[in-house]
């Protein structure tokens, strides 16, 4: 047993703890009592004595066996695993864990017999982790960072094993905050306490990450989710003249020169490294959504040397179609402007993300602020741009006027800026104009002869669809629209352009719950009265025929739906 | 040779009439001399001016600008008016100024320590010596007045209990004895003495009476003098008051006596005089039997009245009187032509104001109070109704149309009611009269038709139409008799159905009363509640009837959630809207209520009420109005319900409920789009989606029919549209997917489709004349004055204003400054010069002295210094 060896040990070596077992005897009484008061004193006690000396490491038993009967007792739990806490740290500074080379077989086997239950402790807090009271997960995660904090104090090759290695505290942490699907709370405070703060936290994090995500193989989707996650919570890495200078280790490896710790490139590799991983391993349809989020903030800045991998990764996420698409375009763009990517058919591609859903869908704000972002350049050929606006316009006649509202002012930028659209909404006859001349064959007097649009809905390139030849019909319907502000709003498009821009950031975020809210949260102003319909119908619902009566329209279509519902 | 100055200024100033040769006393009492002593100022200085021309330089310190163009600057009369500069005068004032000021500064500089004069006003700028004096003076009268043996300040509180001497009071003996006799005490004698002194004093110098009256009398006129003459004053004016107000008084009294003569005949329109009026006429008459004239409600007033009561029934004599009708001539009968005329012309107002508001423009206020007392087109009896006074019962109750079975019941009732004249009593009668037959004809009816509910429901509705007309004024008048005979007989027709309700007030309240009763009488029971409480017999009524109002639609929604018979909510719905005449506001709210309800209910789905409510909504309201308050949210709803649930392209089943519920609300939105003919996108897409769903799993033939029926009433809406061609393509593939049900819908929409090709045309929207660029500088101005600034731009110019504004003061403080500079120069060599001097003084002094000495000591002691010096 380890106990007697243990014993037996401080026997032999710390003569001078003699006067001290008396200690023993008072430590008897309390145990007695089991009332919580005593049991407090006793954790105290015996985290004392452990620090007195080895005869008492055997304490450390009782108190983990404290530790793990958390459903029980959790405060006492709380209170043990502090002390043990206590004791574990200042154990390590005292160098207790170390087998040093003069040590001899007792001492050896001591040591042995520690690490165990360190290793015993760090399992039952790792339990603690993903538990569903947040107080117990802190405690757990402040305690484990601690100990880390201690084990990774203790001179630059051992602190980096015990950063790196797969037995030490801080790894298994990491595989713990990202293999329970429930630890979300300690992975945000992990993120924001520490890896934030410490940079050498953040390095390791990373390398932990990547590693977790190499060697197992079972349940990787939630892993991946946990590591997108924890990765989520962590801030964008720091400015290219950013000098890491936190550290979370006592010993910094600032004080050792050339240490590859000190250059953001090592960070931003080992960064890099790990998207890639989490991009290689398999992506839920959630996680990759949440990786595109981030992308442009978080991804983005880490990758300096393979970009083209991160572009794959994008393409692929575009491909997949529907919101994914929308949400890669962004970080595509990016790419494009900022790293001089090479994308052939962007807007292509952009073009034909504008189906009919996109209108109704909820990313809509989002992807109209992209839109415009895209659209922007005044570089961009004035065909292309009319493709765009007259898919908006022909989508628009069966769009919610939250979008209507939007696309409107819109346009009427487009058109200011690109002045060979104005002809969208005002195209005097010219025998010049394509939309005239395909009929003039036809009919001697073109000015009276209809005219077909040229515009093809159906073409997928922007650049040859025909647009700029039609004319916006769809709008100018629109200027009938059955809700004031949206028709009144459309009218613009055919009054003088004298604005210079609207500013289109004020037109996103409209929908029916703000139409609606706003008008009916008003009061109903008795100034002007409410009108009300002078002739009093005879009838609403029926109608006679004949001598009975029957349901009109009105009335079948309301009995159906008042039946079905 | 020209006369010497001081000969000059002799005869000037004798011109001027400042000298004056010696004038005897009697002369200067009655000559006028130069009273004012600002002329002689004026005169003065212009003596002066002329007398020193150099003082005065005429020029403007700004250069003539140019003389040509300037209207303001030549003849002087402008802005810049020409001013006479005095550069002496302001020189010397200036240094005036500093001496004053910046001199102590000066020689206080670098010294600590020192007096402060704490005396009133004394370093305070803002005052003048006068001032000062006053305020030091009064202070000093403050403080002495609090004094204990201040017999003066006894007096301002005492009054009469002044001082007296032999039973009189020592004022009165003022004058005469107090001067000679010896009988006082010292003090008193002194102070009468010296105040008589003084009084006489002032007489001499100026015998001006009023300005002793009014002047300072604390100086002129002992305390108790002044109050004596105040209280004398205003017991005269007391007496004045009174004496006019006993006048008034009198011809008040003479012509109340006469109006209790006026008042019956001002009344004689109205009914049988209160029952006060006989009380009060009787003191009046014994009032005047005994030659007094007495008011009859001054006269209640004097027999212990309450004022209060008293003010309160004067109010209300005064209301009634203001509000008491005129006599109105009657209007001639119209002949039919007439009417017809009217009649077309008021529908052609209404269509106009309906456009006017379908475009979305205001509508003139004047045209909206004409609206609200417009009558319906069935409303054939106009006049009849107005001679009863009662327009807006008749008017409701007509607006709900009248249909063939109840018109010949009504018709007869109407004649009568035409038939009768002015005159109350007939009135009465006539409607008792009516109110009998009304109830025969109802028993008949409902005797003849009782097999067939929508019968009884139409007859019942237009009896309870006719009930309500009557009812509203036999419920005021004489309620009892009739509510028994009117009970008995329906009774016998349709069960328990009480004449008389409380007005139900909530929904609550209305559901207590209805609940129990078949629901086929509920319209008889609105009708009910709606006669007994209309708002011409209380004005309590008409906050009752509104809450009501809103308890009504509150029920038309129970009413469909319970699947009541849809006939009874069309009634009520009917009633609302009627209702909504009065009430508008309050039932537009309740109809905001429901959807409001409906907007936050989590998933936006409607329930059965809502439905029912919108349909409501779009028979009440006018739906073509560009902004309605009710129908704008209502449709707002509807789109975003069709709009949530279109079904996705993909989708295998149909939903029974979602379609027949999408159906409804696309047939709503169509239907109230008839006239004004907006377009609703999501009824669109509904109709498309659900079709090419239908199309896929082949459901139901009914709700297709559903469907392709809103399909063609939409096609046929916006038929007109220049984007009808892609609206409506796509549905014509599904159209074609859905076989033979959708043929004559595909064909129409095929038949439509051709001529809006045939005529559409790109557009020309921008056929804007083009806008002339803006001019705004230079600009021409009549009267250009150069001085002036025409900068259009409001904010340049007030900058540069307010640039020149600074630059003026900043010039004028460096010039002040360099004076200031200049001045304490000056003073400090003047002191050094003085020093000097001084010092030159006493060192000639002292080497005087010094020699002096010398010289004594020599001649004394030593003559051989002095000869030597001597030599």
């Amino acid at each position: 047993m380890p106990g007697t060896v243990t014993n037996s040990a401080v026997r032999k070596r710390k003569r001078d703890d003699a006067p001290k077992m008396d200690g023993t005897k008072p430590r008897k009484a309390p145990k007695t009592t089991s009332t919580g008061q005593s049991t407090q004193t006793r954790i105290l006690h015996l985290e004392e004595q452990i620090l007195q000396g080895r005869e008492h490491y055997n304490n450390i038993v009782e108190l983990q066996s404290l530790v793990q009967r958390y459903e029980a007792k959790p405060r006492m739990a709380t209170l043990a695993a502090v002390g043990l806490c206590r004791v574990f740290c200042r154990l390590i500074a005292a160098e207790a864990l170390v087998r040093t080379g003069s040590a001899t077989a007792g001492e050896a086997q001591v040591v042995q017999w520690l690490k165990g239950r360190l290793r015993e402790y760090d399992e039952s807090l790792l339990t603690w982790i993903g538990s569903p009271e947040a107080a117990q997960e802190s405690t757990s995660l402040t305690l484990l960072m601690r100990i880390v904090k201690a084990e990774t104090s203790q001179g630059s090759k051992r602190s980096e094993q015990a950063w790196r290695t797969e037995t030490s505290t801080f790894f298994k942490l990491i595989q713990a905050l990202l293999e329970r699907t429930n630890a979300d709370g300690a992975r945000q405070e992990f993120g924001e306490k520490y890896a934030d703060e410490y940079d050498d936290v953040r390095f390791y994090t990373f390398l932990a990450v990547k590693q977790v995500l190499k060697t197992s193989s079972a349940h990787s989707e939630e892993i991946v989710g946990g590591a997108v996650d924890l990765l989520s919570h962590m801030e964008s890495p720091p400015d290219s003249d950013y000098q890491p200078q936190t550290w979370y280790s006592a010993d910094a490896p600032s004080s050792v020169p050339n240490n590859p710790l000190l250059s953001l490139a090592t960070h931003r590799k080992a960064a890099q490294e790990t998207w890639l991983a989490i991009f290689r391993s398999p992506l839920t349809k959630d996680n990759r959504k949440r990786l595109l989020t981030l992308a442009t903030s978080q991804i983005l800045p880490n990758f300096s040397t393979r970009l083209e991998l991160l572009a794959d990764f994008l393409t692929d996420s575009f491909n997949a179609g529907g919101s994914l698409s929308l949400l890669a375009l962004n970080s595509i763009f990016h790419l494009i402007t900022h790293q001089n990517l090479d994308y052939p058919e962007f807007y292509t591609k952009l073009y034909s993300l504008l189906d009919e859903d996109i209108l109704h869908s909820k990313h809509r704000s989002r992807f109209f602020r992209l839109l415009e972002m895209f659209l922007r350049s005044e570089h961009l050929p004035a065909a292309l741009v009319a493709s765009f606006v007259k898919r908006l316009a022909r989508l628009s006649l069966q769009a919610p006027p939250g979008a209507i509202v939007w696309i409107v002012p819109w346009v009427y930028n487009y058109v200011k800026g690109h002045p060979s659209l104005g002809f969208l909404l005002h195209r005097p006859h010219h025998p010049a104009h394509r939309i005239y001349s395909t009929q003039s064959k036809q009919g001697s007097d073109s000015a009276t002869m209809a005219v077909k649009d040229p515009f093809n809905m159906l073409e997928s390139n922007p650049n040859i669809t025909g647009a700029i030849d039609s004319s916006l019909w769809e709008l100018e319907t629109l200027q009938s629209h059955y809700h004031p502000n949206v028709a009144t709003l459309a009218r613009i498009l055919g009054e003088q352009f004298t604005k210079r821009e609207y500013v289109l950031e004020d037109f996103l975020d409209h929908s029916y719950a703000s139409l609606v809210g706003q008008e009916l949260g008003r009061e109903v102003s008795g100034k002007k009265g409410v009108e009300v319909e002078w002739a009093i119908p005879k009838r609403i619902v029926m109608e006679e025929v004949g001598e009975g009566q029957e349901l009109n329209g009105v009335g079948r279509l309301l009995t159906g739906a008042l039946e079905a519902m | 040779m020209p006369p010497s100055q001081l000969k000059a200024l002799k005869t000037r100033l004798r011109e001027k009439g400042i000298t004056a040769p010696s004038k005897s006393k009697t002369q200067r009492k009655s000559g006028s001399g130069h009273a004012n002593p600002k002329d002689r100022h004026t005169a003065l200085q212009q003596i002066r001016d002329d007398f020193n021309p150099s003082e005065l330089r005429h020029v403007s310190a700004r250069p003539a600008k140019f003389p040509s163009t300037s209207i303001y600057n030549s003849t002087g009369s402008g802005k810049y008016a020409k001013i006479l500069h005095r550069p002496g005068v302001s020189k010397s004032a200036g240094e005036d100024m500093r001496r004053q000021h910046l001199l102590p500064e000066m020689r206080r500089r670098n010294k600590t320590g020192g007096l402060i004069d704490r005396r009133i006003g004394e370093g305070d700028e803002g005052m003048t010596a006068e001032q000062r004096a006053v305020m030091r003076f009064t202070k000093e009268k403050e403080g002495r007045r609090g004094g204990v043996f201040d017999l003066e300040g006894s007096d301002d509180e005492g009054g009469l209990m002044g001082l007296t001497h032999g039973g009189r009071t020592i004022d009165e003996l003022e004058d005469d004895d107090m001067k000679g006799s010896g009988k006082g005490s010292e003090s008193e004698d002194e102070d009468a003495g010296f105040l008589v002194k003084k009084r006489r004093r002032d007489e001499e110098e100026d015998d001006d009476v009023e300005e002793a009256d009014e002047g300072q009398p604390d100086v002129k006129k002992s305390k108790k003098e002044v109050m004596q003459e105040v209280i004398a004053k205003s017991k005269l004016h007391k007496y004045e008051r009174q004496k006019v107000k006993e006048d008034d008084e009198d011809l008040i009294d003479k012509l109340d006596a006469g109006m209790a003569d006026l008042l019956p005949l001002l009344r004689s329109q109205q009914a049988p005089p209160p029952p006060s009026a006989p009380i009060e006429i009787q003191p009046r008459n014994t009032a005047n039997e005994a030659g007094m004239k007495m008011d009859p409600e001054r006269q209640k007033l004097l027999d212990g009245m309450d004022r209060a009561q008293a003010d309160k029934d004067y109010e209300k004599r005064l209301r009634e009187l203001a509000q008491d009708t005129r006599a109105k001539p009657s209007e001639r009968t119209k002949t039919a032509e007439e009417r017809a005329k009217e009649e077309a012309e008021r529908l052609k107002m209404l269509e106009e104001r309906r456009s006017k508001r379908m475009r979305g423009e205001q509508v003139a206020d004047d045209e909206e109070e004409e609206q609200g007392r417009d009558v319906d087109v069935e409303d054939v009896e106009e006049n009849a109704v107005d001679a009863l006074g009662n327009e807006e019962v008749g008017d409701d109750a007509e607006e709900f149309g009248f249909a063939s079975a109840g018109v010949e019941a009504m018709q007869k009732t109407r004649e009568k009611v035409r038939h009768v004249d002015e005159d109350e009593f007939d009135f009465d009668a006539d409607l008792v009269a009516s109110a009998s037959e009304a109830e025969l004809s109802d028993q008949e009816s409902e005797a003849d038709d009782a097999s067939v509910p929508g019968e009884i429901m139409e007859a019942e509705q237009e009896q309870d139409e006719e009930d309500e007309f009557v009812n509203g004024i036999l419920g005021g008048a004489n309620a009892t008799p009739i509510t028994d005979s009117s009970n008995t007989t329906i009774v016998d027709g349709s069960g328990a159905l009480a004449f008389t309700y409380p007005c139900p007030r909530s929904h609550a309240e209305l559901l207590s009363i209805v609940d129990t009763l078949p629901v086929q009488q509920l319209p008889t029971i609105i009708q009910r509640i709606r006669a007994l409480y209309h708002p011409s017999l209380s004005a309590a009524n008409k906050e009752m009837m509104s809450d009501f109002s809103r308890a009504l639609v509150d029920h038309l929604a129970y009413m469909a959630e319970h699947n009541q018979p849809l006939p009874v909510a069309e009634q009520v719905i009917r009633h609302l809207h009627s209702l909504s005449r009065t009430y508008a506001i309050p039932i537009a709210e309740a109809f905001r209520t429901h959807l409001l309800a409906w907007h936050e209910r989590p998933g936006g789905e409607p329930s059965k009420g809502d439905l029912v409510v919108l349909t409501a909504i779009g028979s009440i309201y006018p739906t073509s109005d560009h902004f309605h308050q009710v129908v704008t949210p209502a449709t707002t709803l509807m789109g975003r319900w069709l709009a949530v649930n279109a079904p996705s392209p993909g989708a295998k089943m149909v939903d029974e409920r979602r379609s027949r519920v999408g159906a409804l609300m696309v047939g709503l939105c169509v239907r109230w789009q008839a006239l004004s003919k907006r377009i609703v996108p999501e009824a669109v897409r509904f109709t498309l989606r659900i079709l090419a769903t239908i199309a896929v799993t082949r459901t139901s033939s009914t709700e297709v029919a559903e469907h392709l029926e809103n399909l063609t009433a939409m096609a046929e809406l916006w038929k007109d549209k220049t984007a009808f061609i892609e609206i409506f393509q796509p549905f014509l593939p599904i159209l074609r997917n859905l076989g033979s049900t959708a043929t004559p819908a595909s064909e129409h929409l095929t038949t439509l489709l051709g001529p809006s090709r045939q005529t559409r045309r790109p557009l020309l929207l921008h056929n804007h004349r083009p806008q002339p660029l803006r001019t705004s500088n230079p600009k021409f101005e009549e009267g250009f004055n150069p001085d002036k600034h025409y900068d259009p731009d409001r904010e340049r110019s007030d900058a540069a204003k307010l640039r020149k504004e600074v630059n003026r003061e900043k010039k004028g403080a460096v010039r002040e400054l360099r004076k200031d500079g200049a001045f304490v120069a000056r003073e400090e060599l003047r002191e050094k010069r003085e020093r000097d001097a001084d010092f030159v003084k006493r060192e000639r002094r002292l080497v005087a002295e010094i020699a002096q000495e010398g010289r004594e000591s020599q001649g004394g002691g030593g003559g051989r210094a002095r000869g030597k010096g001597r030599r």
